[in-house]
């Protein structure tokens, strides 16, 4: 009962982290798997889809550099989700933490999307330094607690150190963003 | 005692020769031989690596994400994009502390120290 409770808070607490807005009735009691697994391909194309973005509209070469990482590496995790799911039998479903996340993405790329030049930059990398925050700490205190199937697991663990080098060259670029002002 | 004599210098000898082939063993060469650096989560392993010239160096990308081994000095050198599972190699020529970094994850960071 009390890790239970104590779970719930645990989501409630993320959810409303994760996407501003969401009221604490809607934070879900716990995830399944085909939730985590829906979770997991959401995440990464959100990531994806501000990264095609900042691709084309970044004026700084090193921001451009890492929206195409974004683009290489969240495409490679997820289809790693994809085909393990198709392997376990697991149809993603669909769950309060993947809105919330869309919900947020869709705000972040209201506010970035009519940005130019240095602001534009400025915005996505602030952006992806707290994304990547906000799925690591999911990562650590939801979604790999939370997944039963040992497959799953493994894979969330074995792309944490991606999403941790990826805050840390997004805040490297976000130092020297805010250097060369 | 001309015997004791006899036994101590050659085994003195022994050792002289033994002191040498060392010695030519250590300053001489030797065949190349290959080196391999696993890139796993998100990290080269070793991080450092003590080669000769002439040695070939082979990075193997166990990571779902793809990787470079890059130079971040002179000479340059890279490996280019090296996916999940496959492998790139550079056979450095020159003695000297060399630098190297992933293009796509500059954080990860290894260098190669050819003696």
């Amino acid at each position: 009962m009390v890790r239970s409770s104590t779970r719930s808070l645990l989501l409630a607490v993320l959810t409303a982290g994760l996407a501003t807005g969401l009221s604490a009735q809607a934070a879900p009691q716990d995830l399944s798997d085909p939730q985590v697994a829906h979770v997991a391909v959401t995440a990464n194309d959100i990531d994806i889809e501000l990264a095609k973005l900042a691709q084309h509209r970044a004026s700084s070469r090193d921001v451009k550099q890492f929206a195409s990482t974004m683009v290489t590496d969240h495409s490679a995790v997820k289809a790693q989700a994809i085909a393990l799911a198709t392997k376990l039998g697991v149809t993603p479903e669909d769950n309060a933490v993947s809105q919330s996340l869309l919900k947020g993405a869709a705000e972040a790329r209201a506010t970035i999307e009519p940005l130019k030049g240095k602001a534009f930059d400025k915005a996505y990398i602030d952006r992806e330094v707290g994304y990547h925050q906000a799925v690591i700490d999911a990562l650590d205190n939801l979604l790999i607690p939370t997944t039963e199937n040992a497959d799953l697991k493994k894979l969330l663990v074995d792309v944490r150190p991606a999403f941790i080098a990826h805050l840390e060259h997004a805040k490297k670029i976000q130092g020297s963003l805010l250097a060369s002002k | 005692m001309p015997a004791r004599s006899f036994l101590v210098a050659l085994v003195a000898i022994g050792v002289i020769g033994a002191g040498s082939a060392a010695a030519a063993g250590r300053s001489g060469p030797r065949p190349p031989r290959t080196h391999t650096v696993e890139m796993s989560g998100m990290e080269f392993h070793p991080a450092t690596l003590e080669v000769q010239p002439g040695d070939t160096v082979v990075w193997i990308n166990r990571d779902i994400v793809p990787h470079t081994a890059t130079a971040t000095g002179k000479p340059a050198w890279d490996t280019g994009p090296i996916l999940q599972g496959k492998s790139g190699r550079y056979v450095p020529k020159h003695r000297g502390a060399f630098p190297y970094a992933c293009t796509f994850h500059p954080v990860m960071l290894g260098k190669l120290m050819v003696k």
